[in-house]
């Protein structure tokens, strides 16, 4: 009896996936997806049953478009991602192909598919200032110059300088988001138990001073994230700048071998061994340090300015509701001043290779540079994400069960302007909203907002080959040297030795010579 | 040729059953080797890629940071050999004692954490390491011990990886191993009691003897795998403790997935597969004289 | 002298029960903590990170888990493709290890090389990225069934298993006229089972935790499965499946949800190890 059992079991398994490999051959996608639908309430079909009744004049252009899984209306539930494509189809005429990896790999499946030469038509870029030229050079991005005149939607752009998309006189990227920069935040609870003497502007000494008077036991004075570029912040204090930048008479120099940088590490050191700064910084994931921000464990952090709604709504989500006030830059012993520039983050790209290349640039262009399309990514589509109540936006019941938040500090990242809008934010948010936009401008008025150095690729064949371990290398030595695995010159001795292998002078004297 | 036809006749069935298994390794394992043809080129750095020759070798023997994965990946997979492929049978062979219900939950708890994932065991490592409110340190403290920084601290980080990874998969090799044992003769055992022998002598002479082959087929696959530890390095490490856990298969994700450099990552994994082949044939080698057991 | 004899059989046994409670204990108290935090209130959580001790018990982060539809639905995924996927590749893995165990197979040790060289050459995710695409498979659930049915490391397991049987077991079944299929499914497997259970333990527990492939060759969010949401959990934080903020609880509430099934399975498997062990003493 046992045995017949199994050896029926055997034979169904073995016969259904012949029949389902044949399927997989002949029927392609919708094979598959017929054989699951009931499992996951696939829309598929409803979808391209309406396209069939809506195709009119025109034929809809296919365009595949690569996002993270968030940017699709901020909600991963498959029905509300539908909505929000098929609004995209019909503004557009298109027909879209999604590619949504979740964002925490999306990097890793993009450059899989740039690769494998399935690149899709258009696509988002992370780390955009490093990714973008690299593109350019190695014929994924197409360049966008012809569009950009065309199109009066890209207007804004002018005000920005977007040099670092380009190689020659080529833009192969547009950003995504405006500038970004991180300043230092406070809770407003810490500065009272604690007397805290927190100013917009304070030397560095008076930080030090001010946040020394937090009880460590209690909280953590100053907490910071795993990433070691966001150093930068305190390195900008002293006038260093970790890489490669142009001396005081126009000569490319190491930024790492200076003694304004030695200065900047001393006092980070400081910071730590002092335990202002988080003692467990380097394994704090974002998620992990912001939850020590709102949860109360920790009375500052370093930050994105646009995070001011985001820690108002959270800390009072957990019960630790406080208001947060920003130290907008420190000033070092010699004077230097600014916050962390981390400029644009991510980027947009058109396919090289694209067959609709004018299509996918119009797609992009209303998506991401209309106030209708930024209104529409950023918070959502009305009637399936959110729907508006006595002029409040509430968001509607599955919409609140699948992820979706309405963040308004992503809102002011946008492009186009939007103030004009038809709803209240409800809550808190209608108050703080004004006070953002100020944060905003304040954080990034000149003098302020801190340098950021771009080096052109194409220029020197060691600085492309070696820029991405210099980088690292130089965030090794960093850390070694703040948390105490190395004295300074030990560290210093081996990071040498380290420029030496990568042939660092004769790096320099081809950026030099190729200036 | 008429003998071979026949020959193949009278097995065509027993051919019919590989034959699925070999479709799948042409296709999805075999295919994909053509790509290896790219170490040899600067693909994924220009548009127009073209030979180099071995010029993607003579960048990686030149690198610090190559050289420097290479001693981590060996340090660490003499650890894991040394540490973590002993355990298992130990364990299994002193389970094998205990009585049966005590054996099944014993089995039971063993086994979960294989059932995390490297992400979830590497959040639950930094958790209970934690320097500021972690169990391990607080015990520490108890004893009047400083407490110390596992996840950031060089000279701990090894062993943090070699514990995470026999309190992750201890359990896996366990089940092997319990598998093995609970087809050893009882009879063997009942000779073994008749004729006076204790446990020790029982484990020495009959358990261990029966499992021998499985013991090398496990070495063997644990040799195998040590190079291809990603996973969990990946998830775990930080920029403190990287000069000590940055291995191949890091570094080479890290110059392909993430900088696109695929001819240089390909030659990386070029040079794995090369260390790989000389350490299994090594073992296999060793299981042939020590334990007389041939598994390839 | 029998004095002698069983005071070192008890020596032998407390020393071997303190092994492996100490083992147990180690184990255990990380797997104690995940449960308990998951459990706290979210105040509690935030305040000590990860909690020993329970000081109140609050089951909302898992009412959160189970109302939201994105967890769900990605729960229902990873089950459907864990169930299909473990007998398609059992279904492979069976018939190819026991082929190979047979001395009688023509080109068995070319084969077995062929199969052994795959243990350490390995063409990297891009090329097979290619044979999925171009078996227009990308964005479907066959993309994470048919590109990783085999484990070489469980096929060799297996098929050193079935070599170590005993040859005029299988001779005499083929004398009495058994095909060969009928041979695997009659005589081997079922004096096999305790290693069919392990292997379809460990091809589950595979296919369970899968994530790198389901992030290279699906689309959609609708087709993840729960550990690209539980891995998007830990590194992203702002939980992009649940409005509320994801603290502490949240994530280990997805951990211990995450695992349940296996956890289910495995007591289910477990009696087929017990019962290879009957087999065994049957016989005897």
């Amino acid at each position: 009896m046992k045995r017949k059992m199994v050896a029926f079991l055997l034979t169904i398994v073995l016969c259904m996936s012949v029949l389902f490999a044949g399927c997989v051959k002949d029927n392609t996608r919708a094979g598959i997806a017929d054989g699951t639908d009931a499992m996951t309430g696939n829309t598929e079909t409803v979808r391209m049953q309406d396209e069939n009744s809506q195709a009119g004049d025109e034929e809809p252009v296919k365009i595949s478009l690569c996002m993270p899984q968030t940017s699709w209306g901020k909600s991963i539930d498959s029905e509300m991602m539908e909505a929000f494509k098929k609004v995209i189809e019909e503004k557009t005429n298109t027909q879209i192909e999604m590619i949504s990896p979740p964002s925490s790999d999306y990097q890793d499946r993009l450059n899989v598919l740039l690769t494998s030469g399935e690149i899709p038509d258009i696509y988002v870029v992370q780390s955009a200032q490093d990714n973008i030229p690299l593109y350019g050079i190695r014929g994924y991005a197409a360049p966008l110059n012809e569009y950009l005149e065309k199109d009066a939607n890209f207007d804004v752009l002018k005000d920005f300088d977007l040099s670092a998309f380009q190689v020659g006189s080529e833009l192969y990227g547009v950003p995504n988001d405006r500038p970004m920069n991180k300043i230092i935040w406070v809770r407003k609870d810490a500065i009272d138990r604690y007397g805290l003497d927190i100013q917009d502007e304070m030397t560095t000494d008076e930080f030090v001073t001010e946040m020394k008077k937090v009880n460590q036991s209690e909280m953590i004075p100053f907490t910071f994230p795993k990433f070691l570029g966001n150093f930068q912040l305190f390195y900008n204090f002293f006038g260093a700048y970790a890489g490669i930048v142009q001396g005081e008479d126009g000569k490319y120099i190491d930024g790492f071998q200076t003694e304004e940088m030695k200065e900047a590490i001393l006092y980070i050191k400081d910071l730590y061994d002092q335990g202002i700064l988080d003692r467990e910084f380097i394994t704090n994931e974002n998620s992990m340090m912001r939850e020590k921000v709102f949860t109360g464990k920790a009375a500052a952090v370093c930050d994105y300015f646009y995070n001011y709604l985001y820690y108002l709504t959270q800390s009072e989500g957990v019960d630790a509701y406080t208001d947060f006030i920003p130290i907008y830059t420190l000033e070092g012993p010699n004077g230097h001043k600014g916050n962390l520039n981390e400029s644009f983050q991510n980027g947009l790209c058109i396919s090289a290779k694209s067959e609709h290349k004018e299509k996918a640039m119009e797609v992009l262009s209303w998506l991401f540079f209309t106030d209708e399309g930024v209104l529409m990514t950023r918070v959502g589509v009305e009637g399936v994400h959110y729907t508006v109540e006595n002029g409040v936006i509430t968001p509607s019941a599955a919409a609140a069960d699948s992820g979706y938040s309405i963040n308004v500090g992503n809102l002011t990242l946008a492009f186009p302007v939007v103030d004009q809008l038809d709803f209240k934010w409800g809550g808190i948010t209608d108050e703080a909203y004004p006070k953002q936009l100020d944060i905003q401008k304040i954080s990034q008025a000149p003098g302020t907002i801190g340098p950021k150095y771009n080096i052109t690729l194409g220029v020197s064949d060691l600085y492309d080959k070696n820029v991405a371990t210099y980088t690292s290398t130089m965030n090794e030595t960093v850390v070694s040297i703040v948390l105490g695995n190395e004295s300074m010159e030990d560290a210093y001795k081996s990071y040498e030795g380290f420029w030496k292998s990568i042939r660092g002078d004769e790096m320099l004297e081809e950026l030099n010579a190729n200036q | 040729m008429k003998l071979f036809l026949k020959k193949f006749c009278r097995q065509k069935y027993i051919f019919l059953l590989v034959v699925p298994g070999v479709v799948w390794f042409a296709v999805f394992k075999f295919f994909p080797l053509w790509y290896i043809s790219k170490a040899f080129t600067d693909y994924g750095t220009t548009a127009n890629p073209s030979f180099t020759g071995l010029d993607n070798f003579r960048r990686l023997v030149l690198s610090p940071n190559f050289l420097r994965a290479f001693k981590n990946t060996m340090i660490l997979s003499f650890y894991n050999i040394v540490i973590y492929f002993p355990l298992p049978i130990l364990l299994a062979l002193s389970m094998n004692e205990l009585g049966k219900k005590m054996k099944k939950v014993v089995q039971f708890t063993v086994y979960i954490p294989y059932f995390f994932s490297w992400v979830v065991v590497g959040g639950i490592f930094t958790l209970m390491l934690s320097p500021s409110d972690g169990i391990v340190n607080q015990i520490l403290q108890v004893f009047g011990k400083e407490p110390v920084y596992f996840m950031a601290d060089s000279r701990y980080f090894r062993g943090v990886l070699v514990g995470s990874q026999v309190w992750k998969e201890v359990g896996y090799g366990t089940v092997i191993y319990i598998a093995a044992i609970s087809t050893v003769d009882t009879q063997l055992y009942e000779a073994a009691a008749v004729d006076g022998a204790g446990y020790i002598a029982r484990m020495w002479h009959i358990t261990l003897p029966c499992i021998r082959s499985t013991v090398a087929t496990v070495l063997l696959l644990t040799v195998s795998r040590v190079l291809q530890m990603f996973e969990q390095i990946f998830v775990m490490m930080n920029d403190s403790v990287k000069n000590v856990a940055d291995v191949l298969k890091t570094y080479s994700y890290f110059e392909g997935m993430q900088r696109g450099d695929i001819g240089y990552a390909t030659a990386i994994g070029l040079f794995t597969s090369a260390v790989s082949l000389i350490l299994i044939i090594s073992c296999n080698i060793f299981s042939k004289k020590v334990l007389k057991e041939d598994i390839l | 002298m029998k004095l002698r004899e069983s005071r070192s059989r008890k020596v032998f046994k407390a020393v071997n029960m303190i092994f492996i409670l100490t083992v147990c204990a180690m184990i255990a108290v990380p797997l104690w903590m995940v449960v308990i935090t998951s459990l706290s209130p979210d105040k509690l959580a935030a305040e000590k990170g990860f909690v020993l001790i329970p000081e109140a018990i609050d089951f909302s982060s898992y009412i959160r888990v189970f109302k939201s539809h994105g967890y769900m639905r990605a729960f229902l995924n990873s089950l459907g493709i864990t169930v299909t996927a473990t007998a398609f590749s059992m279904a492979l893995t069976t018939t190819m290890a026991y082929a190979l165990s047979q001395e009688r197979l023509m080109f068995r040790s070319f084969l077995m090389n062929a199969v052994l060289i795959t243990m350490f050459l390995d063409g990297g995710i891009i090329p097979l990225y290619m044979v999925v695409r171009d078996m227009k498979m990308i964005d479907s659930y066959g993309a994470l069934i048919f590109p990783v049915a085999v484990g070489t490391y469980n096929l060799i397991l297996m098929r050193n298993y079935f070599r170590t049987l005993p040859e005029s077991l299988i001779e005499s079944a083929r004398l009495d006229g058994c095909s060969e299929l009928k041979t695997l499914i009659r005589i081997v497997l079922p004096i096999s089972v305790p290693i069919l259970a392990a292997v379809t333990l460990f091809y589950a527990v595979g296919h369970w935790n899968r994530y790198f492939e389901v992030v290279m060759f699906i689309n959609k969010g609708e087709k993840y499965t729960l550990q690209v949401l539980l891995r998007q959990l830990i590194f992203q934080g702002e939980s992009e499946v649940t409005t509320q903020v994801a603290v502490n609880n949240f994530k280990m509430a997805v951990m211990v949800v995450a695992m349940l099934p296996v956890l289910v399975l495995y007591p289910f498997i477990q009696k087929y190890f017990i019962s290879g062990i009957m087999l065994g003493s049957v016989k005897g």
